[in-house]
């Protein structure tokens, strides 16, 4: 008997779009169904969609009001969420190079601190798990993970920054993320990628999707300083292990 | 080829359009004019699309000159005292600039934000299919950055249509819509206007 999955909530959000909310908190199990209603939505479009937005739980929906009504699109969009089962199939996988601590990662130490253990735990636990890509936003490129070990769950700063380097990863609360673009935040800051996951002029301009698998390499700062100028010239840098 | 140069503009103004939507799920907001239906007056004022890109200028003042030719311009959103060398013109008009002449424009007043378009619109580099500045992601044309003195906006056709004079009731939104309907066809406001009233809360099963 297939498993049977409680409808979403629909949440008027303005008067052109609608928010499709799986869950009222952060939680994988949602976030993969926010991920199947996309795809489904992308298969079958409906008229009238304009752009859907994925989140951690819940997927914004924009829509032309003088193309369908509210109670017409709620409709469809139930009927979708319905139908769409989470499923890995056709996920990509990524190795995403980092360097960490020192000037790269300058929050490294304070972490394993607070955590009571050394940096080098620090960056191999970092380095071990699996993550994906639940999803994207704030700026342009910033990817929030799915998947940070319980250990490394720890609050953000109480003093957040009014500016962070671009390539930052970094952790808070039970989050993880790829920073593309330089920019405030309030996390702790582990080391820098030299990938960048959003470039003007490359092909394609965003490099990750919602829904991507990701693992990090620890690499040394000399190998960062090398991929940060070919990442500038157009170059992925990070690895396509899986397509 | 006639264009705008900026003698001066206080912060907060910029070339803005319609916006780029298309790639929110990449973190990427769609920018565009803070006030669209002003925008699109604007634009109306001088026969461009709806939301072709215009200069939006912020609460305070700006003056413009214009080189190489006349140019036509249309002015809507907060209204402003504006003058053109002196001649006094009304908000939601528009006026000509002659070769040489510079457009003064006030503090705004009863609001923040005014646009002014010109007769063919401005030439820039789309990038997703949009002028608009977004300056943290290196984003807008001509310049993707706030507008400065010395900036130069070049419009996409000469003036030299005859002088067109359309009057905008300057009152509130709705009926900035209204005359926008009646001008534009294209522009369906009841339907539009249904979907506002929505019920608070969620709907559907929870």
């Amino acid at each position: 008997m297939p498993e049977t999955l409680s409808p979403p909530r629909l949440l008027p959000s303005g008067d052109a779009a609608i928010t499709v909310e799986f869950s009222r908190t952060i939680d994988d199990a949602a976030n993969r169904r926010v991920l199947a209603l996309d795809r489904v939505i992308s298969a079958e479009p409906i008229a009238g969609i304009t752009e859907t937005v994925p989140t951690y739980r819940s997927l914004l929906v924009h829509y032309d009001p003088v193309q369908i009504a509210f109670d017409a699109l709620g409709k469809q969009l139930l009927a979708r969420a319905a139908k769409a089962l989470p499923t890995a199939t056709g996920t990509r996988r990524w190795r995403i190079p980092v360097t960490y601590g020192g000037e790269h990662g300058i929050d490294l130490e304070d972490v394993a601190k607070t955590l009571r253990t050394t940096p080098d735990e620090i960056v191999a636990r970092h380095v071990a798990a699996d993550y994906r890509v639940a999803m994207i936003g704030f700026t342009p490129g910033w990817s929030y993970l799915s998947g940070l070990e319980t250990f490394l769950h720890m609050p953000r700063r109480q003093d957040p920054r009014l500016l962070t380097p671009a390539g930052t990863i970094s952790i808070g609360g039970i989050q993880t993320g790829v920073q593309c673009l330089a920019g405030p935040s309030g996390w702790h800051l582990l080391g820098r990628t030299p990938v960048r996951t959003y470039q003007l002029h490359r092909d394609p301009i965003f490099l990750l999707e919602p829904g991507d698998a990701i693992t990090f390499a620890a690499v040394d700062a000399k190998t960062f300083a090398e991929q940060d100028r070919a990442a500038e010239a157009g170059a992925f840098v990070a690895e396509l292990v899986t397509p | 080829m006639s264009k705008l140069v900026v003698t001066s503009i206080g912060p907060a103004s910029s070339v803005q359009d319609g916006g780029r939507p298309g790639s929110q799920r990449y973190g990427l907001v769609p920018s565009g004019a803070m006030d669209r239906l002003a925008l699109a007056a604007a634009n109306t004022l001088v026969g461009n699309d709806l939301f072709a890109a215009a200069v939006e200028i912020g609460p305070f003042g700006a003056a413009l000159t214009a080189r190489g030719g006349a140019v036509r311009i249309g002015l809507a959103g907060a209204a402003r005292n504006a003058d053109i060398a002196g001649r006094a013109i009304a908000f939601d008009s528009s006026a000509t600039l002659a070769d040489g002449e510079t457009l003064n424009l006030g503090f705004a007043r009863g609001g923040s934000f005014s646009y002014l378009a010109v007769e063919g619109g401005i030439v820039g580099e789309p990038m997703f299919g949009s002028l608009a500045v977004n300056a943290r992601a290196g984003l807008g044309s001509p310049y993707p950055r706030p507008l400065q003195a010395g900036d130069e906006l070049q419009t996409a056709k000469a003036s030299g249509a005859a002088e067109q004079r359309i009057e905008l009731p300057p009152a509130s939104a709705l009926a900035m819509a209204s005359a926008l309907a009646l001008i534009c066809a294209s522009v369906t406001v009841v339907p539009y206007a249904s979907q506002l009233f929505q019920p608070i809360g969620g709907v559907g099963a929870s």
